[in-house]
């Protein structure tokens, strides 16, 4: 499955409206969160979104924001790049082969 | 569809059952959960089995009500458990149980259900405290100490959640006749009625007027408060 094309772009647009925000572009190099990005509450509302069609796609429920995301050097929620990656490393560890 | 939709944990006996019924009454769509199956049957009830501590099984409910219900309006967080003991001779097996389902169930559940009504920027959420927090009831002091998480719980939740239009409240009943005080001796009973400025036992409708308050579209001002009945302060 390609994340970006087929859950962090349409959530993109899902937000648009339910967010009420244009900040995030579907691109990889969008920025989710600060400069350019979103605020704080509407990254959280964003990852529910995404968690969302994540699970409506695959049938597994992923907690993005585990203590494995946050513990790292670089965050995952950096970019909607950086999130497609860590949303495909999560599914390949839960075993999805989608 | 405008008719509202209402989740009440624990709704095979007791206050959850009464709930259920009433909200039924109301024309409100009611999900119902609990351990084991429930012989209620109504147009508009729909019952899952859930352990409310078990993740997988919550978020099972949570993903029925988003794809077939499509909206949640209200929670009630009824789902709960006692034990009376003396300290020095309760189980930490016990402690882990009343903890799992009182505290882990209500942040679950609230958790999920907040993820829902955020959508629609509305949402009520209800959980339930007790007197015996307050009264710091010899005996109760894992139950009593679980559902003062609650109560924090309940204001902390308040406050993260009302830029979404969800309100967060908490009942805190006295002793009503159901399954709950079953093994609580009766002179402790007595004893704790004493205690109440309108010393009786609470009765569902009760409980159910404070939660119909906090359940009105009109409460929107109202969150991270508990009232507890009978007078205690």
């Amino acid at each position: 499955m390609d994340v970006l094309t087929e859950i962090l772009y349409p959530a993109v647009e899902e937000a648009k409206g339910l967010l009420e925000t244009d900040k995030l572009q579907p691109t990889p190099d969008s920025p989710l969160f600060g400069d350019g990005g979103l605020d704080s509450m509407g990254l959280v509302r964003f990852i529910v979104l995404v968690e969302e069609r994540i699970e409506d796609a695959t049938d597994v429920a992923l907690t993005l924001a585990s203590d494995k995301a946050m513990s790292r050097r670089s965050s995952p929620f950096a970019t909607l790049g950086s999130l497609a990656e860590y949303i495909q490393e999560c599914l390949t560890e839960e075993g999805y082969g989608g | 569809m405008d008719r509202p939709v209402t989740l009440v944990t624990g709704t095979r006996k007791g206050l959850g059952r009464y709930l259920a019924e009433r909200y039924l009454a109301q024309g409100h769509v009611v999900v119902g959960c609990s351990r084991d199956a429930s012989d209620l049957a109504a147009d508009g009830y729909h019952h899952l089995l859930a352990d409310v501590a078990d993740e997988r099984a919550v978020k099972a409910i949570f993903a029925f009500i988003r794809k077939d219900l499509g909206r949640l309006d209200n929670l009630i967080n009824n789902a709960g458990i006692a034990s009376m003991n003396h300290t020095l001779l309760t189980p930490l097996a016990t402690v882990d149980r009343i903890f799992d389902t009182n505290v882990k169930g209500t942040f679950l559940f609230a958790r999920e259900a907040a993820r829902l009504m955020q959508k629609r920027k509305y949402g009520r959420i209800v959980n339930m405290t007790t007197v015996a927090t307050p009264l710091m009831l010899e005996g109760e002091a894992i139950y009593a100490a679980s559902k003062a998480a609650v109560l924090n719980l309940t204001q902390v939740l308040a406050r993260e959640l009302a830029p979404f239009g969800i309100t967060v409240n908490a009942v805190g009943p006295t002793p009503v006749k159901t399954d709950l005080i079953r093994s609580v001796p009766k002179e402790k009973l007595d004893a704790l009625l004493a205690r109440q400025a309108i010393p009786r036992f609470g009765e569902p409708e009760d409980v159910a007027n404070v939660i119909d308050f906090f359940l009105r579209k009109e409460s929107d001002f109202v969150t991270a408060q508990n009232i507890y009945l009978g007078g205690v302060a």
